[in-house]
């Protein structure tokens, strides 16, 4: 069998074998009781993510304290900013919490468009600590419907008028 | 009755270590024989290289190689030890661009973050019960992305090209493998420092 199509104008259909069906045995999808095992695991997960925003929360709150005391702080403390809400949300998509991931964009977009660190106005971190807060501290999954919404529609708004 | 998964070797390549935790628990909790991750496209391909694996998932979000380009490294690069593997590619961005994206470089399944046991099992079942069909052309290699391709079909062939079809059994990829020329791993440095 030759694998060097010339490739004027000719292409090749290719049927590897289904070697995967053949391991997997005779049976047909996930079992379903296996499959709601998963489904109890990944929900003891999502419980432990709650815990991590409620850790990146106080982080935040550590950065914020080190911003308001110094303006020497404000560039490392932005950086820093900047991969706890990266790393929330990448995390927040994944487990079921997009408000979450949507309060850390906003929080990402106001750190690293700073015109100096200098700028950062600690109240706007602050708002966003506090939504994050408000997540953990009533379990708030998904988008948080309409009152989340407006939460992001708020933080999004005082970003986008600190960066004029 | 359902699979016996207990045969199957997965590698999950994602940057986050929670990401992967997720899923690698997913996978094993359903009976998953043997489950190896990842942080990076590079260590991955790494180990691609070195085991039989049965189905990839893999971040499209990653540094320093992306995921697009840790596809096109199993499906066009010499050393891949089988280039044939289904691929599955999750991603927090899942609009019409990016999937398009990913199936033009030779993405199986794409799975849209966030995903749910559900969703995850799925698009196992559907590599395990869909294999695809390989196209080679001249610049594209990967599963027909014709999804919905019918063999009743009776119009017109709507291509300008020349079909060969070519039927492959597992020594024809393991004598392919053989036959290539061997790539060392600057190929895949000089990736990653692009």
């Amino acid at each position: 069998m030759s694998e060097d199509p010339k490739n004027n104008g000719t292409y090749q259909l290719i049927t590897p074998p289904n070697s995967l069906k053949a391991r997997v045995g005779a049976g047909f999808g996930v079992d379903t009781e296996l499959a709601k095992r998963a489904d109890s695991a990944v929900q003891n997960m999502q419980g432990d993510f709650l815990q991590r925003v409620s850790s990146a929360a106080c982080e935040i709150a550590v950065q914020l304290s080190l911003v308001e005391q110094s303006d020497a702080e404000c560039a490392e403390s932005c950086l820093e900013l900047s991969r706890i809400a990266q790393e929330l949300e990448t995390q927040g998509t994944a487990f079921g919490f997009p408000l979450v991931s949507d309060v850390c964009v906003s929080l990402k977009r106001y750190v690293e468009n700073l015109d100096a660190p200098g700028d950062v106005d600690s109240k706007i971190i602050r708002a966003h600590m506090d939504v994050l807060r408000s997540v953990t501290g009533n379990s708030i999954a998904g988008d948080g419907g309409q009152v989340g919404n407006d939460l992001v529609g708020s933080l999004n708004e005082l970003v986008a008028r600190a960066a004029g | 009755m359902g699979y016996a998964l207990d045969q199957l070797r997965v590698l999950i390549v994602d940057p986050n270590t929670h990401i992967r935790e997720l899923l690698r628990t997913i996978l094993q909790t359903v009976g998953t024989g043997t489950i190896d991750l990842s942080s990076d496209g590079v260590d991955g391909f790494e180990r691609y290289c070195r085991h039989e694996y049965d189905v990839v998932f893999t971040d499209s979000e990653m540094e320093p190689v992306s995921g697009l380009d840790f596809v096109d490294l199993i499906r066009t690069s010499a050393k891949s030890p089988n280039p044939y593997v289904p691929i599955v590619m999750f991603s927090a961005y899942s609009d019409e661009e990016q999937v398009t994206l990913a199936r033009d470089h030779g993405v199986t399944e794409f799975l849209a973050k966030p995903f749910t046991v559900d969703i995850v099992l799925k698009r196992l079942e559907a590599v395990i019960e869909n294999p695809r069909s390989f196209v080679r052309t001249s610049s594209y290699f990967g599963p027909d992305r014709r999804r919905n391709s019918s063999q009743d079909y009776n119009g017109a062939e709507r291509r300008k090209s020349t079909l060969r079809e070519v039927s492959l059994s597992r020594q024809d990829i393991s004598k392919q493998q053989q036959a290539a020329p061997s790539q060392d791993k600057r190929a895949i440095d000089q990736l990653a420092r692009d």
